[in-house]
């Protein structure tokens, strides 16, 4: 009777039992492994070549004359010491090149309360291109000092990237409302575009909510909205382009298998977001006959016209038959099978117009026979962090350790799981708009459906898009 | 003898014979803005023609490209923001080798030059304006003085001289008109002292006779 009771507990509690994380069960082949490490090291190439030997400022291209990206700088800090712990660089060398980095950074690079602007000079730090003092660039720039300073812990590294994080006003930054403004310019004032929907901003609102000294309220992370559709019965919280970078970017850091907000797990979002971009390549074939299986890939990168955002549904869902390297790489995690197989193809197929001494490059297209001649120091910083991620969770693990990471956390309840199972079996094809959020004090894009105090409120398909 | 100090014949009015000074204008003008204007158009198209032509160039591309790639950053990230209209640089032909934020930059260097290039219109239409009246001035008041002595002399006022300013035009015409009308006035005043001082009509007769014989006229 005892033992009867015992199996009707854990089969009640069975049925009851939360959604389950994410893991990555996918166990790559030796040969696999070697490619993507070859990759890897090949990529971290771009961040010694392509690195100011004075300054420590990454260009944001390998294109002559290219500025430095504070986002470009932010990867260059992190894979530096990422360089060190896996032994692709000695200590004393990874620690200078940071050490040299930081200072310049924290003492000559110009900035706005905390917030570098997006292009700097290389060689002085000065604002370039009229640039604006950028949010998410600085976000994903002190996320690179921060882990820097957790593998050197105790050293000027750890004390110079604390004192970047600490110095940055993200409260600033919401210019009087509960959303994160995309930046600043001296000129103009703050950009008329706010961080209102699902992107690559978590990581931004991460480090602003865990903040130690300028935090933004709680409020601000259920002020931005989580909108849903869907693509061949997949369900996603998506961003505006559909672009998979806005899936990624926050991943390469963050490690959301067991985060969950309300009933959204963000890996698992990611992992529906890679998979419908490569179905809505599979299903475009037809206008574009060069999308295949292995022939896949739409985020912002440069094309045949210039820098394009790229996507697929949910969203605005630009494409062209550009193709960005990228896309396969930062999303390993999400997909290890059809990302490596579309990796291996591109270097078996493709390799003498694709593949340099500093990795992938950044796009082409098969249906206009155009290949890209640069290396964008983000797209390669975000193919090594998800390859390492991939193979050995080193970010992910050390990252979430993070003072400021755990507050998020636990500021914004994400380890909390849902008690009941999420229904999955929604209608193809209408946005949903759920979790209830706040009517706003701004409203500052036209990028979101604007709707009131809403639960789940059906809109009108946008369009059908082919393939659904 | 005549007196050209300039002191004395200072300019006073400007449209002295505004008749022929306004025509006299409009020719210079009509001439001055038709050869500046086809200097200055294919000059303009010339030269900015071929400075497009070699913005296609790899190495001014590549400079283009960097500042270009900042722009293309911005509009991949803000949904909402539209390619801006180029307005007049679409004139050129060249312009479609440029990319969009290229023509933007473009489109603000030929409005700053073409608000350059209106001021220096209106400069210049001042100075040919102040030039041709100045010019014709110089053509309008000889002529002006010598109507002026010829009137005079029709009265029967042979004491006239014309007087020119130092830089006018027909000086050496003036000095041959104020040379004939010395003549005149000596032989007419030596004709009227004969007759105030030869008693004998004879006489008088054939000295005025012989004075006149200097001049041919066409009766008698």
């Amino acid at each position: 009777m005892k033992q009867l009771l015992f199996y009707m507990i854990i089969l009640a509690l069975t049925l009851n039992a939360p959604a389950q994380a994410s893991t990555l069960s996918y166990q790559p082949s030796i040969e696999d492994k070697k490619f993507l490490t070859q990759i890897q090291r090949d990529s971290l190439t771009y961040f010694i070549q392509f690195t100011n030997e004075r300054t420590g400022l990454v260009k944001d291209s390998s294109r002559p004359g290219s500025p430095a990206s504070i986002a470009s700088t932010g990867f260059g800090l992190l894979l530096w010491a990422l360089a060190k712990e896996n032994g692709w660089m000695s200590y004393q060398e990874s620690y200078n090149l940071t050490l040299k980095c930081l200072r310049f950074l924290k003492n000559k690079a110009d900035h706005k309360n905390g917030f570098f602007y997006h292009m700097l000079s290389t060689r002085s730090g000065k604002r370039v291109w009229s640039s604006e003092a950028s949010s998410i660039d600085t976000a994903l720039l002190v996320a690179g000092a921060l882990y820097a300073g957790s593998v050197f812990k105790g050293t000027d590294v750890e004390r110079l990237a604390n004192e970047i994080y600490k110095r940055v006003d993200w409260k600033w930054m919401t210019n009087g409302t509960n959303l994160l403004c995309h930046g600043w310019k001296p000129e103009s004032g703050f950009l008329p575009y706010y961080w209102d929907m699902y992107s690559e901003h978590l990581i931004l609102q991460a480090l602003a909510i865990g903040s130690p000294t300028h935090p933004i309220p709680q409020a601000a992370w259920n002020e931005w909205e989580r909108l849903e559709g869907s693509y061949n019965k997949k369900q996603v919280i998506y961003s505006f382009s559909g672009s998979i970078f806005t899936y990624q970017f926050s991943h390469a850091y963050i490690d959301f298998r067991n985060l969950w907000d309300r009933d959204i797990n963000y890996f698992d979002n990611s992992k529906n977001a890679t998979l419908i971009n490569r179905e809505f390549c599979i299903s475009n074939k037809e206008e574009i006959p060069s999308y295949s299986e292995t022939v896949w890939g739409l985020s912002a990168c440069l094309g045949p016209k210039g820098y394009k955002a790229y996507g697929a549904p949910p969203g605005k869902a630009l494409h062209d038959g550009t193709i960005a390297v990228h896309s396969a790489a930062g999303s390993i995690p999400f997909a290890p099978e059809e990302t490596i197989d579309t990796l291996k193809y591109f270097y078996n197929q493709y390799k003498d117009n694709i593949y340099t001494e500093y990795g992938f490059i950044d796009s082409f297209n098969l249906e206009m026979n155009w290949w890209s001649n640069e290396h964008l120091g983000i797209d390669q910083g975000i193919s090594i962090m998800m390859i390492e991620n991939f193979l050995r969770e080193t970010i992910w693990k050390r990252f979430m350790t993070l003072d400021c990471v755990q507050r998020w956390i636990e500021i914004c309840e994400l380890n909390k799981k849902p008690t009941t199972r999420k229904v999955t079996t929604k209608t193809v094809g209408p946005r949903k708009k759920r979790i209830p959020i706040k009517a706003r004090s701004k409203t500052p894009t036209s990028s979101s459906l604007k709707t009131k105090n809403s639960l789940t409120l059906e809109e009108p398909q946008l369009r059908i898009i082919a393939g659904e | 003898m005549a007196n050209t100090s300039d002191r004395t014949y200072k300019r006073k009015h400007f449209f002295i014979k505004p008749k022929l000074q306004t025509h006299y204008i409009i020719y210079t003008s009509l001439t001055l803005f038709i050869v500046t204007g086809a200097a200055v158009l294919s000059t303009y198209f010339g030269i900015w023609g071929s400075v497009l032509q070699e913005f296609s160039s790899p190495q001014i591309q590549t400079a283009l490209l960097n500042a270009a790639r900042a722009q293309q950053y911005e509009q991949a990230r803000y949904p909402n923001s539209q390619p801006q209209d180029v307005g007049s640089i679409s004139l050129f032909r060249e312009v479609e080798l440029l990319t969009e934020h290229q023509k933007q930059v473009w489109q603000e260097i030929l409005i700053s030059t073409h608000n350059r290039l209106i001021i220096k219109f209106i400069i210049l239409v001042f100075f040919i304006a102040w030039g041709s009246v100045f010019l014709t001035h110089k053509i309008a008041g000889p002529l002006y003085h010598f109507q002026k002595s010829c009137k005079e002399i029709t009265s029967g006022n042979l004491k006239v001289r014309t007087h020119l300013r130092r830089f006018d035009e027909a000086k050496d015409t003036a000095d041959v008109f104020n040379e004939m009308t010395e003549t005149l006035d000596q032989s007419v005043g030596k004709m009227k002292k004969i007759i105030t001082t030869e008693k004998d009509s004879e006489a008088l007769k054939s000295k005025i006779q012989k004075e006149l014989n200097r001049f041919q006229t066409s009766k008698l």
